[in-house]
């Protein structure tokens, strides 16, 4: 009777922090090996993923793989450092002044909730097929989560600890640098981590509309020409890319930590 | 007969059919590798008895709470039961209140709801409602059935919790620190309160708190924990009027003599 | 609704104007030797044109019901999967990796797998919007029911609830503020890929429209089209903000 409910109260009791086990990637593996030896190498739709490895290894020689990557995570790492950058200046300025919130409020939210994909051909149009237009549209689509965040914790920095600042005289701009700065660091990290994959994605969904460079560029290519093979050996590509952000998202969480007094692991243990 | 000397542990007198809860030998441990924090602890509680439960903060009180209460298994070999059925989940006819009020009331539900989540998987439909409505009369709360959680004070949601429990007319009550979270003045108020309800409804009271005054105000019983591995190290009837009163029961000269036979159990000094 | 009129904030609105204005000014002077752009009131002729002469309506219409529908499929079954993960710790063990490593795929490359093998059709777009908001509601309900109080669960048995009972009354809404947030970022997704997916995918809807108009050098068309997705986007996040926003006073964030 309230067995379930014992059972549940001990599972969630282990919830919190709990990182999947190994085990669970037994239905991927048994899956791809599966998709492996049933599937015939010539498979239009689904050639099995030694093949992908093979067509990867093929666009390694002719010298269209590498440049592409370089390509794809230049961009990448430069969006990202801009949307810092961006989203948490963005943050603290809307955030402490509730003026230029007011009045910047209704833009930003028809900016934010804009369809990614739909800045594209505009910005194609303003500024053409450019390094600039790229990141662009890569830093006005995922910036948000970072700014959002920031803007947060900046309205709601304790009184308490402003008046420490004035209370030590300190100046503007030391308040700026050991009060402020340090105490919006735990939100911009959360916004960070929200933010990062998104930056991936928009990055592959420029070079993928835009057809210009880098990985994504290289995956359009490849489904024009039926390279089945091809694409989904880039598609897991850009998975090992996502797998690599989770783990800078994590390494990130793990170096801010003396940041956050609030913050505790894991989920309230109400 | 009772002795007050602190260290000696002299049961009372129990009629068999005037029981309500007991425990023999209960010991208990927690923790990776197992620790044991309470050793071979016998208790007797009869049925109407307001027990209050002290010790210092880590002793274990809460942990025996909540082996008391079925929400903690004890170690092998503990006898425990509650009107002579063996405890092995939270016991039928026992409630436990929490110490975090906010924590343990649901916030989308209003105060009523909330008393009648300890209904729906006992009374039918009908009942349920004039019952919660009966139990947060009980505690003073009959104009905020309606308000949700977030809208009540601390004092307030921690009576919800209580009427609560109370709605289900049980046989033990067990309180976990329930107003340490409080100030001093809506404490004291809910202290005259609860004694109030006790002695209205005959309910057997197991309290844990901190707070000899609270301990010494509340009880029909004393007992304090001591010992690591903890075990009882105090076991005194206060005899005390039945009515308390928050001024005159605390300069009763009784009342100073529990106080400071307690302050000395806890600390440990000598007599 | 008393309290969204009293809400419209008019100064932003003023200050959006007055881009709508600069932009005007600017197309007129520094920027009248681009052929590129548009300036404002020619975008809103075009709109005006589109809507009265052209296909506009039709193409909103596909965009907004495959979005909305896509969500609809998405979100049921993001919340049956999330609910199966959430609530069997053996299911749990033995794929909850597995859903890791596949959702670490930006999920943006499955348009292109979806193209390939669903050709340039209306079946690709769906099967795009589907895929990629299903993530949000399976992860957003999964986080909730595993994330429980544990201190509500221990009332439960105190209070001798069921299995089924403690679900229905404690997880289920304990979980559901998280599981809203899932479903409004859905949404947000759903309409971003059927307009991507429509670039790529399905030569049909607003997307398609904007591509077209863009490659064909129409930048009236192209500003029009942008305006009219943004609207889109926006009316549906604040018809949901709307929906959702009853739940705020049940758990205690009045507005």
């Amino acid at each position: 009777m309230s067995a379930m409910a014992d059972n549940q109260s001990r599972m969630h009791a282990r919830a919190r922090g709990e990182s999947a086990p190994v085990r669970g990637l037994l239905p991927l593996g048994l899956a791809l090996l599966l998709w492996e030896m049933l599937a015939s190498p010539n498979s239009p739709y689904f050639p099995p993923p030694l093949q992908w490895f093979r067509a990867l290894e093929a666009l390694s020689k002719a010298g269209r793989l590498w440049p592409a990557i370089a390509t794809t995570l230049t961009h990448f790492a430069l969006g990202l450092l801009i949307n810092i950058v961006l989203g948490s200046a963005l943050g603290i300025v809307l955030g402490r002044s509730q003026v230029l919130d007011r009045l910047l409020g209704p833009i930003l939210e028809f900016a934010r909730t804009m369809p990614a994909g739909a800045l594209v051909p505009v910005a194609v149009l303003i500024m053409g097929y450019t390094s600039t237009m790229t990141l662009a549209v890569v830093v006005l689509t995922s910036f948000w989560p970072i700014l959002l965040n920031t803007r947060a914790s900046a309205r709601s920095i304790s009184q308490d600890r402003l008046d420490t600042a004035r209370a030590l005289h300190l100046s503007w701009w030391a308040t700026q640098c050991k009060i402020l700065l340090p105490s919006v660091v735990p939100s911009v990290r959360l916004g960070t981590q929200i933010a990062a994959p998104i930056t991936l994605i928009i990055v592959l969904l420029v070079e993928m509309l835009t057809q210009v460079s880098g990985v994504g560029r290289q995956i359009a290519l490849a489904q024009s020409m039926f390279r089945s093979a091809s694409v989904y050996g880039l598609v897991a590509l850009t998975g090992c890319f996502g797998l690599a952000v989770n783990w800078l998202i994590g390494g990130l969480g793990r170096l801010t930590r003396k940041y956050d007094p609030a913050f505790s692991d894991g989920v309230a243990a109400g | 007969m009772i002795s007050d000397r602190a260290g000696s542990v002299t049961p009372v007198n129990i009629g068999v059919g005037e029981l309500a809860f007991r425990c023999r030998a209960l010991s208990v441990d927690v923790g990776q590798p197992h620790r044991r924090i309470i050793e071979g602890l016998d208790l007797e509680v009869p049925s109407h008895q307001f027990v209050c439960v002290l010790g210092e903060s880590g002793v274990g009180k809460t942990t025996l709470l909540r082996v008391f209460g079925g929400l903690v298994p004890p170690a092998p070999g503990s006898q425990l039961e509650l009107n002579g059925q063996r405890v092995l989940g939270p016991p039928q006819g026992a409630v436990f209140v929490f110490q975090n009020y906010t924590a343990s009331l649901l916030p989308w539900r209003t105060a009523r709801r909330n008393v009648e989540l300890g209904l729906e998987a006992s009374v039918a439909v009908p009942a349920r409602r004039a019952r919660a409505l009966t139990a947060l009369d009980l505690v003073g709360l009959r104009d905020h059935v309606d308000d949700y959680p977030w809208q009540l004070s601390g004092g307030m949601q921690q009576r919800v919790q209580i009427a609560r429990a109370l709605a289900l007319e049980p046989k033990l009550l067990l309180m976990d620190e329930p107003f340490g979270a409080l100030d001093a003045l809506t404490r004291e108020n809910l202290q005259t309160q609860l004694h109030k309800i006790q002695r209205q409804l005959g309910a057997t009271v197991i309290f844990i708190t901190h707070d000899i005054d609270e301990a010494v105000f509340l009880a029909d019983r004393l007992i304090v924990l001591k010992g690591k591995p903890a075990s009882i190290g105090l076991d005194v009837m206060t005899n005390l009027p039945a009515e308390r009163d928050q001024v005159a029961t605390k300069e009763l000269p009784r009342f100073l003599e529990l106080r400071h036979l307690i302050y000395q159990a806890v600390r440990g000094e000598e007599a | 609704m008393n309290k969204a009129i009293r809400g419209i904030n008019l100064p932003g609105l003023a200050v959006m104007a007055l881009c709508a204005g600069l932009w005007e000014l600017y197309c007129r002077t520094f920027g009248s030797g681009f052929d590129s752009i548009a300036s404002t009131y020619v975008t809103v002729l075009a709109i005006k044109d589109l809507v009265l002469h052209g296909p506009l309506p039709a193409q909103l219409a596909h965009t907004a019901s495959v979005a909305l529908v896509g969500w609809v499929i998405a979100s049921g079954f993001g919340f049956a999967i999330g609910l199966l993960l959430g609530l069997s710790r053996t299911t749990w063990i033995y794929s909850m990796a597995s859903i890791e490593v596949l959702r670490s795929i930006p999920s943006i490359s499955f348009v292109s797998i979806a193209v390939l093998l669903f050709g340039f059709s209306a079946m690709t777009e769906m099967v795009i919007v589907v895929y990629v908001s299903l993530w949000p509601m399976l992860l957003g309900t999964l986080s909730g029911v595993r994330s429980t109080p544990g201190r509500l669960l221990e009332v439960a048995r105190v209070f001798h609830l069921s299995g089924i009972a403690t679900f229905f009354k404690i997880t289920l809404p304990a979980a559901l503020p998280v599981i809203i947030v899932g479903l409004r970022l859905s949404l947000t997704l759903s309409v971003a890929l059927a307009v991507v997916a429509e670039m790529i995918g399905n030569p049909a809807g607003l997307g398609f429209a904007m591509v077209s108009s863009q490659q064909a050098m129409q930048p009236a068309n192209a500003f029009a089209y942008l305006l009219v997705i943004g609207v889109l986007g926006w009316g549906l996040n604040a018809m949901f903000a709307f929906a959702a926003h009853r739940l705020d006073f049940a758990y205690g964030r009045p507005s």
